[in-house]
């Protein structure tokens, strides 16, 4: 409960106190920035009023500057002092009759008063001492050395008045832009000092006149005019740590910045060489930013601690309900260190099936490469086949124009046989007829015998005779006999050998028949090598595909067994995040509880 | 040179016949029927005439062919096969024929072949025991191993003049 309690408590405050923190930094620059906005507007409105006490003496000037143009005529002006020189003092005493009585105004001519056209007139009719001479005056040769421009002298005590001047002075020029004398004014610097007096930034706050070495022109200690220096002690050293020294900081531009605990600013009044000066504390506009933050602090305490209250009435209910979830949690944690076991089993097993299936993918790529090459060496050998079958298709052509050749040879080797077999025929019929004359002679030489013998012992000699005709005519009846037998053989080879080459010009035709198809079935043979060749590089080139996709498909694999390992390590991990769960869910539910759960 | 021959052959020819004289020598004329060899004296052959036209004649007996002409001479064609006993009785294709030496006929066997002559001795021709003159054999008589039947023209001769009652 105390935990609780303080657990409930302290971020309100750590929150309160950073808000605080926070709204004081962001106070502090509203402060700052209030604070340049407020010297601003004070150095601004001082600068007006300063301004506005100046300015009726530049009005002055200027109105001097067309009058003494009107009468530019150097002998028309001297002629009108001459004759007049009162009307001309009353000029300059209607312009300067809206002046206070102690500032004068006076113009001097550049030809000096003690010569013929010079001359000296002032607005109170104030009388010089008789060797006073205007142009051995400061102000007057400043106004001649800067011609057209305003110059200012030093803050002087006034004789006639015994106070704190300074004369504005400026040259004037006729219509033809030369200088014909200066016109000059003496200011009282007490109407400045009321001004500056006047102003007030804040409770604690300075503003000053300073010139530009740093003396003061105006001061509450009027001891201390023209006689000390703002750049002295503590201040000069506190403004040499901001990074400024006094010629930086008279350099003419407008500065306002903040230092430690307090502000500074600065800005020239116009052209002139004076400058104003603001310095105060910024507690002067901090202190209500402060007394505010307090207040806040406290409410934003009181809320705090209101609703740290309110934070642990919230949390003891929510303790209750957590306690029956915790309950919920530890049993649903068991189910889950359980499934978390199981799935990393599971994935255990997936692995190694996976690596399984990635060594079989790897056997499948290698056989795939070995296929590939096989069927690289067929596409070769098939190839090789289309050549030899084309050759065997040109000698089988070859073979077929030599075999129409034989048959042509032998079909003339039958003609030649018949003709022969002819030429015999005729040679049968010389036999027969030499045959029909030996039996004719055979006859005869019987009938000689049978007449031989007939005659008795006178017939002998012829007997004789007869029998060896008949002798002979038997000799060449056996041997035409023989002849008849050889011609017959002759014949029966001749016949044996016509019907030998018809049934060898059949076969040659046969034979040629069969190169004829021979020749068919070796260019079908040729085409299908041909195709076979081709489907052999298609093959190759599809068995080169699947090589690649087997390797896609091994590198996907090597990735998910890649993934299963990972998915096996966040298993176990989630196994004993879950056991940590159910640690924590036993921390959640207390110990009673938790032993209630684990039993 | 042909005279020497034919003085060499006589002198052969002569000392030979001293012996025939001696042993009573018959020459023998040896023919063919078919396959069958038979043998005639040769004394009772006239002539072998050959390719010579048979003219058939009406109502003779069947071993009688028919006549055939001999230089203008008639001689009746006698056909042995029908007579002697064989199985084919029909007249061997051949036209050859055997003039018979006959004296008051003219007689011709149609015979197949004429082979040889030879001379045989009387003692060598077997003899058929009670053979009469009307029988077709007379005997046989041996060459180079075969016995050859002898034929008995005379009795051809008159089987004819029986059948034909010219007797």
């Amino acid at each position: 409960m105390r935990k609780l309690i303080i657990s409930s408590v302290l971020p309100p405050a750590i929150v309160a106190l950073f808000a605080c923190f926070s709204f004081y930094l962001v106070n502090m620059s509203i402060v700052r920035k209030n604070v340049d906005t407020t010297v601003d507007a004070a150095i601004y409105k001082l600068k007006g009023d300063i301004q506005g006490i100046l300015q009726p003496t530049i009005d002055k000037m200027s109105n001097w500057q067309a009058i003494v143009k009107e009468i530019h005529d150097e002998a028309a002006l001297s002629r009108i002092v001459r004759d007049d020189e009162k009307t001309l003092f009353h000029v300059m005493k209607g312009i300067s009759s809206d002046l206070s009585e102690d500032t004068m105004f006076y113009y001097a001519t550049l030809i000096s008063r003690f010569k013929r056209g010079g001359f000296f007139i002032n607005s109170v009719g104030w009388v010089p001492d008789p060797d006073w001479e205007p142009s051995s005056r400061g102000w007057f040769k400043d106004a001649v050395a800067n011609k057209g421009q305003f110059t200012y002298t030093e803050p002087y005590v006034d004789d006639r008045t015994g106070k704190l001047c300074a004369t504005f002075s400026q040259s004037i020029d006729d219509n033809r832009g030369r200088v014909i004398g200066v016109a000059a004014m003496d200011v009282m610097l007490d109407e400045l000092s009321q001004v500056v007096l006047d102003t007030k930034v804040s409770e604690r706050s300075n503003v000053y006149i300073l010139l530009s070495d740093g003396r003061y022109l105006t001061n509450p200690d009027s001891s201390k005019i023209m006689s000390e220096n703002y750049f002295t002690g503590k201040r000069a050293s506190d403004l040499k740590m901001a990074g400024y020294k006094m010629e930086d900081f008279f350099d003419g531009e407008e500065k306002s910045f903040v230092y430690k605990d307090s502000f500074y600013a600065v800005s020239r009044i116009g052209s002139s060489p004076w400058f104003v000066m603001v310095d105060g504390v910024i507690s002067d506009f901090s202190a209500v930013f402060i007394h505010k933050l307090i207040i806040i602090l406290c409410i934003l305490l009181v809320l705090g601690g209101g609703s740290a209250v309110v934070n642990v009435w919230i949390l003891g209910s929510m303790r209750k309900k957590e306690r029956g979830l915790a309950g919920r949690l530890l049993s649903e944690t068991q189910n889950l260190a359980v499934a978390s076991k199981e799935n990393a089993a599971t994935s255990q097993d997936q692995n190694v099936a996976v690596k399984e299936v990635v060594a079989t993918m790897e056997d499948n790529t290698t056989l795939s490469e070995n296929i590939s090459e096989k069927i690289k060496g067929v596409s070769g050998i098939a190839a090789k086949t289309s050549g030899d079958v084309a050759e065997g298709v040109a000698f089988l052509s070859e073979n077929v124009r030599q075999l129409h050749e034989i048959a042509t040879a032998n079909k003339t080797t039958i003609e030649g046989i018949k003709a022969l077999g002819e030429k015999i025929e005729n040679i049968w019929d010389i036999v027969t007829l030499i045959n029909n004359v030996a039996d004719q002679a055979k006859i005869i030489a019987f009938n000689a015998e049978l007449e031989a013998s007939s005659a008795g012992e006178a017939g002998r000699s012829f007997h004789i005779v007869a029998t060896e005709i008949r002798r002979l005519a038997d000799g060449i009846i056996d041997g035409t006999k023989e002849i008849k037998e050889r011609i017959t053989e002759i014949q029966q080879s001749s016949d044996s050998l016509i019907l030998t080459s018809e049934s060898g010009t059949e076969k040659i035709q046969e034979g040629v028949e069969n190169a004829k198809n021979l020749e068919e079935r070796f260019s079908s043979i040729k085409n299908a090598s041909e195709v076979t060749a081709n489907s052999a590089g298609d093959i190759t080139t599809i068995i080169q595909q699947q090589a690649v996709a087997s390797e896609q498909i091994l590198i996907t694999l090597k990735q998910i067994a890649s993934g299963v390992e990972n998915f096996t390590v966040a298993t176990e991990h989630i196994s004993k995040a879950s056991q940590n769960l159910k640690s924590i869910a036993t921390d959640l539910s207390g110990s009673d509880d938790s032993s209630q759960l684990e039993e | 040179m042909n005279e020497d021959i034919i003085n060499q052959i006589a002198q052969e020819s002569g000392e030979k016949t001293d012996v025939i004289e001696e042993k009573q020598v018959t020459t023998w004329l040896v023919f063919a029927i078919g396959q069958k060899k038979y043998a005639v004296r040769s004394s009772d052959v006239l002539e072998i005439i050959r390719d010579v036209a048979v003219y058939r004649l009406p109502f003779m007996p069947g071993y009688i062919e028919g006549v055939l002409n001999r230089r203008g001479d008639p001689f009746t064609v006698i056909n042995p096969r029908a007579l002697i006993g064989e199985e084919d009785t029909r007249p061997p294709e051949e036209p050859l024929f055997l003039i018979l030496k006959r004296d008051d006929d003219q007689l011709s066997l149609h015979i197949s072949d004429i082979l040889f002559f030879t001379d045989i001795e009387e003692g060598d021709l077997n003899i058929i025991p009670g053979n009469n003159d009307e029988g077709f054999f007379l005997g046989t008589l041996v060459y180079s191993g075969d016995e050859i039947p002898a034929l008995n023209t005379n009795a051809f001769e008159l089987l004819i003049r029986k059948d034909l009652g010219s007797a």
